[in-house]
């Protein structure tokens, strides 16, 4: 019966955490020496090009190319013998790429184990790893700041960093230092970036020049107007002017962190949102209800591109890998050289997905480890990556291959551009959840906007900010002055 | 003859043996030859059970959240029980674990009671009735919730376009409160429904035949036998059906988690939901055990009374 299933395993879940956390193994690596900073020069980013038509050629390269990518990563790994065990996000793109990698090195001699996770159980897993001491995993995935209470555990990367001059190349920003894109814990970068997502729009290009739409908008407002005459110029078509996922909770929270342009942090460093402003936003983000589908709040992510993927909703708002390989496969969209992405909305930041490789301090080897981590977060497993499976590329030689934005410059070159204006959210996921879901309610129709924010202020007071996010947020100006 | 010496030896050994073994017997006495043969399962039951109950007491008792540092704090006695009842959050989703339990487990013994009593006999149509009917409690409940959120999806769903088919506009099943929270109890008990019937039907085969049958002598109606004869002698059943449903839906998870992870907003957040998130999504894990103890407390005082009340009833009847 369920009452074994789930009461008795969620207590006991709970007590095998605190079990395991006062019987935790907590013998600190040694400190890796202090590197010096290495700045790398910026390269302008390429503009972004006309759209091109897609064809078979380029949503996949030939094999020979792939393979070709896939050796010039794998020297990295070279000499490195033994096992690695390490975990990734299931998405079938992240852990795929991963696993075809591990198949390439194994025959030299490293034997790893990807363990694909889905998001909503990863950083948990880790979470528990940590702070068992239980060392089950030797590098592992993290997303931005989702680890952030147990960053403590993670192997500072400077001397390797160092030492292997590593991340030269990767977009502006990324490496060495705090920007709040790589992890980094009391001054030390923890993370190797891998990939990153940045929060964006997706448009069809003949829909928006049909209603006279210019793709790019100062702020929410502007693009809730825009839907207005996009709700014109589509009457009777059966196309929505906007679709979006309200249904996957913390996803409405994106469009909030562009919007809302005022702090998340007090001066006393507690969790709290500028009444006025955050009112504002909220409002605004109501404002945008009339032009989605009727069933928009159950809408999950999938679901949501499905109905951009079919030609039925003339703007997006999504994470860009999630849609970007299959919008330009003729076989599996209707939208196939329709459709670009806009620079994103708002004078607030831009969500970032940023995955990064770390090494826990519980790794046995972690020059084993870091010879993976250079082959997985190397330009040329970058570029397979991307070229195989759609990642955004962190390198910034990438988006000035003329392959590259003759395939992908309606999409790649405003990702890149996105990312220069985003960070990942300071917020722990018990802030976040909260903001979204009282935000939820506030567009059902549960209550109004005020007591939305008093709200969502008054649990936040609440909830503990940790080292790592205060200083990720006084980085990113989110602490109120 | 030449095993003889042998077995001469061994006889006096064996009686010595079995004089000790007497004597031994009769010195722990039956009472505790009774717990010396129990004592192994009642060490295995302490170590798996006891010692987790009571390391989760202790948890909720002490200032434990990943957020403030990664082992245990300082002892802050009933501080975790007293927040979560200052939690709206949790007092809210009492509230829906409450309505819940109540919906599903009336309509989970109605539909139970009335397909049983309908499909009562054993000709091959009832017994493959019986059997089609039970397989929702064969699917794992995960992937209950799944198939439904995909036949509720308000435009592409099959109940949905079934819907439409009938000039009948579906509701935003997950998109909106009320809806949402009908969806979840809806599919709860499609899903627990066979195995009430189960047991409602396995007593009313065992029920006596002879006031039945003396009831259709005096020219009793088939709803007069239901309400008078059938239902009164299936109360003791009603009470063990009643039991595990009503536990079952203060528990229910699974379903949740994958139509609605508790929304829209908080609108399907029930305390297993929100145990859940506090415990392994929060690492709030002494807020987790406190709210985690409060639940088991809230089944078990409803397991008393009914049992309370199924006792009452059969030292009545009986």
């Amino acid at each position: 019966m369920r009452i074994k299933k789930h009461s008795t395993l969620l207590m006991l879940a709970v007590l095998l955490v605190a079990t395991l956390a006062t019987a935790r193994c907590g013998a600190p690596a040694t400190q890796a020496p202090e590197p010096t900073k290495t700045v790398v020069e910026p390269t302008k980013a390429p503009e972004p090009t006309k759209v091109a038509e897609p064809t078979k050629e380029m949503v996949e390269e030939p094999t020979d190319e792939l393979a070709k990518l896939l050796e010039e990563a794998t020297a990295y790994a070279a000499g490195a013998e033994g096992d690695v065990t390490v975990t990734y996000m299931s998405s079938g793109t992240y852990d795929k790429a991963a696993e075809d990698l591990a198949a390439e090195v194994m025959p030299k001699g490293l034997n790893v184990t990807v363990d694909a996770l889905p998001w909503a159980v990863l950083a948990q897993t880790h979470t528990s790893d940590l702070i068992s001491g239980a060392g089950q995993y030797d590098v592992t995935s993290i997303a931005g700041y989702d680890n952030a209470e147990v960053f403590e555990f993670f192997e500072p990367l400077d001397a390797y960093i160092q030492r292997d001059n590593w991340g030269q190349g990767m977009l502006e920003g990324l490496m060495y230092e705090p920007t709040g894109r790589t992890p980094f814990f009391h001054g030390k970068q923890i993370g190797i970036p891998y990939a990153f997502d940045a929060y964006g729009v997706l448009y069809r290009t003949d829909l928006l020049e049909q209603a006279g739409v210019e793709p790019e908008f100062e702020t929410w407002v502007d693009l809730v107007e825009a839907c207005e005459k996009l709700q014109e110029s589509l009457d009777g078509t059966g196309i929505y002017p906007w679709v979006f996922s309200y249904g996957s909770v913390e996803q409405i929270t994106n469009i909030f962190f562009g919007e809302y342009q005022g702090t998340y942090i007090s001066k006393e460093g507690k969790y709290v949102l500028e009444t006025d402003e955050a009112v504002r936003t909220f409002k605004v983000l109501k404002d945008m209800l009339p032009y989605g589908p009727p069933d928009q709040m159950a809408l999950n992510i999938d679901e949501m591109v499905s109905i951009f993927l079919d030609g039925r909703a003339a703007m997006m708002a999504c994470w860009p890998s999630f849609a970007r390989a299959a919008a330009d496969d003729p076989t599996k969209s209707e939208i196939a050289g329709k459709w670009a992405q806009m620079p994103f909305p708002g004078k607030g930041f831009v969500n970032l997905a940023q995955w990064n490789l770390s090494i826990p301090k519980t790794t046995q080897d972690k020059e084993l480890a870091w010879s993976w981590i250079k082959a997985y977060t190397s330009e040329a497993n970058s570029r397979y990556m991307l070229d195989k499976y759609g990642i955004g590329s962190v390198y910034e030689s990438v988006y000035s291959d003329p392959d590259v934005i003759e395939s992908h410059g309606h999409d790649l070159p405003v990702a890149a551009e996105n990312l220069k204006r985003g960070h990942v959210f300071p917020l722990s996921m018990e802030a976040l959840d909260f903001l979204a879901r009282t935000l939820i309610e506030y567009l059902t129709g549960t209550t109004d906007a005020e007591a939305a924010v008093a709200k969502v202020n008054q649990q936040w007071a609440t909830f503990p900010v940790v080292d790592a996010r205060l200083e990720l947020a006084e980085d990113a100006g989110l602490v109120e002055k | 003859m030449i095993n003889a010496p042998h077995s001469g030896g061994r006889a006096p050994l064996r009686a010595a043996a079995a004089s000790r073994w007497t004597n031994l017997k009769h010195a722990i006495g039956e009472k505790g030859w009774l717990i010396a043969l129990l004592m192994p399962s009642l060490v295995i039951l302490l170590l798996g059970q006891a010692y987790p109950l009571l390391l989760s007491i202790y948890l909720s008792l002490v200032d434990f959240s990943v957020a403030k540092g990664p082992t245990p704090g300082g002892f802050v006695g009933a501080a975790n029980y007293a927040a979560a009842l200052d939690d709206a959050v949790f007092v809210s989703s009492v509230k829906i674990t409450l309505t819940i339990a109540l919906v599903a487990t009336i309509s989970e013994l109605m539909a139970g009671l009335l397909v049983a009593y309908l499909l009562a006999g054993e000709r091959w149509w009832h017994r493959l009735s019986r059997t089609i009917l039970l397989m929702p409690a064969m699917i794992a409940p995960v992937a209950v919730g799944t198939m439904w959120r995909m036949m509720l999806n308000s435009e592409a769903g099959i109940v949905s376009v079934g819907l439409r088919a009938l000039s009948v506009t579906p509701p935003n099943w997950f998109g909106e409160a009320n809806s949402a929270m009908a969806g979840v109890i809806g599919v709860a008990v499609w899903e627990q429904t066979p195995f009430v019937m189960l047991i409602y039907a396995a007593a009313i085969s065992s029920l006596p035949t002879a006031p039945i049958l003396a009831a259709q002598v005096d020219g009793a109606s088939r709803w007069q036998i239901a309400r008078y004869i059938v239902l009164p002698l299936l109360f003791p059943a009603t009470m063990i059906v009643l039991m595990f449903t009503v536990v079952d839906s203060l528990m229910l998870l699974d379903v949740i988690y994958t139509t609605t992870i508790g929304g829209p907003g908080f609108a399907t957040h029930s305390m297993t939901l929100w145990i859940y998130f506090q415990g392994l999504r929060y690492f709030n894990v002494s807020y987790a055990a406190a709210m985690s103890w409060m639940l088991t407390a809230l089944a078990g005082i409803t397991a008393v009374c009914l049992i309370w009340v199924r006792s009452r009833w059969l030292s009545a009847n009986l």
